[in-house]
């Protein structure tokens, strides 16, 4: 059968080719569409993971209302309100740092975490000025949680360690100021006091946004800046898997009052971003896929129609109905196969073209999964399957006689 | 020994009765004309006593088989190995070389390479040794019929059911393709059963049936 079955392939070319292009094509743009988008989503997440690690945990902001306000006076009394509390309560310190870090080193999940102090502040030199966010970092462990230090590009994180009041700052907020390395920048507290502070690096992080407005420095010296010795505003951490931290800070938020959440809690709307992005896709591929079969159904129906004396004399020979469904699903099965291959190579080699196209800042990303390349396989195998299945059906329903009778 | 045995066979298509209770036995070996006008239901009684088609009543016993109620899977193995079929239009697969064509069957049941000597002296005995690599569309039409009962030679069947096999064919390569029934039914002692509408031919076989209104208006032994 599999003989005959590519003889049929081969004999009608035109027909085969079209097949054969519609399943390359699903193939293949199941793993490009795929692989640039999902490639792009983790770009994304990885942007914004490297920044702000898995889970943070910081102090709960919470708003002031009746309940909240039970017991805070006249204890035991019913307290009627004439007007009822408004406000939100917040501690901008972390009350528990130290606390918080001697439990995560002995939680399996944790990779490493790392402290932070941050705050807004205004940056100046001359007449140019900025409000901006001082984060105050860890040299030492902050490398384990995020990717901050693969970002400055002149010095490196350590140069914080070496004194006071040394910084690193984003190289757009260093062009604003109209700055260079070792220049002295002000940075100005709530306060009002002023402190003069020294570039010893900068980065380049692509985001621009961050670039415009970040300093980092170490956590003494921000503390010293802010004027509050010893404070905490936020543990960063990193866990074993990104994609489970909602769960991790589900668990490591049991028995404490602060505020701890997982990435994706806190990006909310790039996940319903990500997600829609992934149903367009899917519709896009569905579509895709569903225009394929109804060609492979089409051909082979047609096939099917111009073969029915050749099934009727292969019945009269011995070939039972399985025989004639195997001979129609044959040629789908190897159409798609073949088809699948070629899709699978085209689908890398324009991926590898697309990851060279450099877009502003980077190049494109491309998610390199060979999952992607089975399920691009598989979908369109099992699709061209499917739609060859009907044809095939039909062809083993004929019955010889009825075809002998028709035809003479 | 009988080869085919039919009692009371009826078959009906909505209220017209193409065969009304036909019985008739062949033993193996005969070569059996059977004729009649259009519409006499010659080629009815073929596809019943082939089991081609279902019958309505009676039964066919071919080769000791009641070839009407055996399993779908038994009915195409004894077609494969003891039936072979001609047909008024050679019904070869477009696709595959005259050689193909004739090791269709044997390639059902994988023994293509065990009949593959055998194909080629079919190739050779019927004169068309030359078309052995071409394709059907390549070949005249006498030579696609000469294939067509290669191809129903190509098992040893102990029937051959042709149904005018000479329809479409001139006179010399019809004469041709009865001559090769003649001697097929002669050297080998396989059963024929012929359809035709020509007298000439239907006095070639040992014995004529002769259909009118779906009944058996005449048997008789030729001389």
């Amino acid at each position: 059968m599999f003989e005959l079955a590519m003889k049929y392939i081969i004999s009608r070319k035109v027909q085969s080719l079209l097949m054969l292009i519609g399943v390359t094509l699903g193939c293949g743009g199941y793993i490009i569409f795929t692989s640039v988008q999902l490639g792009f989503q983790t770009f994304m997440k990885e942007r914004l993971i490297e920044n702000n690690g898995h889970i943070t945990i910081e102090s709960r902001e919470e708003d002031i209302t009746r309940e909240s306000m039970e017991g805070v006076f006249f204890k035991g009394s019913t307290v009627y309100w004439i007007s009822g509390p408004s406000g939100r309560r917040s501690n901008e310190y972390l009350q528990s740092a130290w606390h918080w870090q001697k439990r995560l080193a002995d939680i399996p999940f944790v990779v490493a975490s790392t402290r932070r102090v941050e705050a807004q502040v205004t940056c100046a030199r001359g007449a140019f000025y900025r409000s901006v966010t001082l984060r105050g970092i860890d040299p030492f462990s902050e490398p384990k949680v995020t990717n901050i230090a693969e970002d400055i590009v002149v010095g490196n994180m350590n140069m914080l360690n070496s004194g006071n009041n040394l910084v690193i700052v984003g190289v757009e907020l260093l062009k604003f100021l109209g700055g260079k390395l070792n220049d002295t920048i002000t940075v100005v507290n709530s306060n009002g006091n002023v402190y003069p502070v020294k570039v010893v690096g900068i980065y380049s992080s692509g985001d621009r946004r961050n670039d415009r407005t970040l300093i980092l420095a170490s956590i003494t010296t921000v503390q010293n800046i802010l004027e509050s010795p010893g404070r905490i505003t936020k543990i960063v951490v990193k866990t074993v898997n990104a994609d489970m931290a909602s769960t991790f800070a589900h668990e490591l938020s049991q028995g404490t009052y602060d505020k701890v959440e997982s990435w994706d809690e806190a990006n909310i709307n790039f996940l319903s971003m990500t997600r829609q992005q992934s149903f367009i896709r899917n519709i896009t591929i569905f579509t895709f896929i569903l225009v394929v079969s109804f060609g492979i159904y089409n051909v082979l129906n047609m096939l099917v129609h111009q073969k029915q004396r050749e099934i009727a004399i292969l019945r009269s020979i011995g070939y039972t109905r399985n025989d004639t469904i195997v001979l129609f699903l044959l040629q789908g099965a190897i159409l798609s196969v073949a088809g699948g291959i070629i899709g699978i190579l085209i689908g890398y080699g324009a991926c590898s073209y697309i990851e060279t196209i450099k877009m502003p800042g980077r190049p494109m990303h491309v998610a390199w999964d060979i999952s992607i390349y089975m399920w691009g396989f598989m979908l369109v195998v099992i699709s061209a399957l499917f739609a060859s299945f009907l044809p095939a059906k039909t062809a083993g329903s004929l019955s010889p006689i009825e075809i002998i009778r028709r035809t003479e | 020994m009988v080869a085919i045995e039919a009692r009371n066979v009826v078959k009906a298509f909505g209220d017209f009765t193409a065969l009304n209770s036909i019985s008739l036995t062949i033993a193996r070996g005969e070569f059996v004309a059977i004729t009649g006008k259009s519409g006499s239901g010659k080629s009815t009684l073929f596809y019943s006593l082939s089991g081609l088609d279902s019958i309505n009543n009676g039964t066919v016993m071919m080769l000791g088989y009641a070839i009407h109620s055996l399993p779908e899977d038994e009915v195409h193995r004894i077609r494969n190995t003891k039936m072979g079929f001609v047909f008024q239009f050679h019904y070869l697969i477009s696709e595959l070389t005259a050689l193909e064509n004739i090791l269709m069957p044997a390639k059902k049941i994988k023994m293509h390479k065990e009949k593959m000597q055998y194909a080629q002296y079919l190739l050779d005995y019927f004169d068309i040794k030359h078309c052995k690599d071409k394709l059907p569309s390549q070949m005249s039409g006498g030579e696609r019929q000469r294939v067509a009962v290669a191809r129903a030679l190509i098992m040893n069947p102990d029937i051959i059911f042709a149904d005018e096999p000479t329809g479409n064919l001139d006179s010399i390569n019809s004469e041709a393709v009865m001559r090769i029934f003649k001697e097929v039914n002669k050297q080998n002692g396989t059963t024929v059963i012929l359809i035709t509408h020509d007298d000439e031919y239907a006095h070639m076989a040992g014995r004529q049936i002769h259909l009118k209104d779906g009944q058996i208006e005449y048997d008789i032994y030729n001389k």
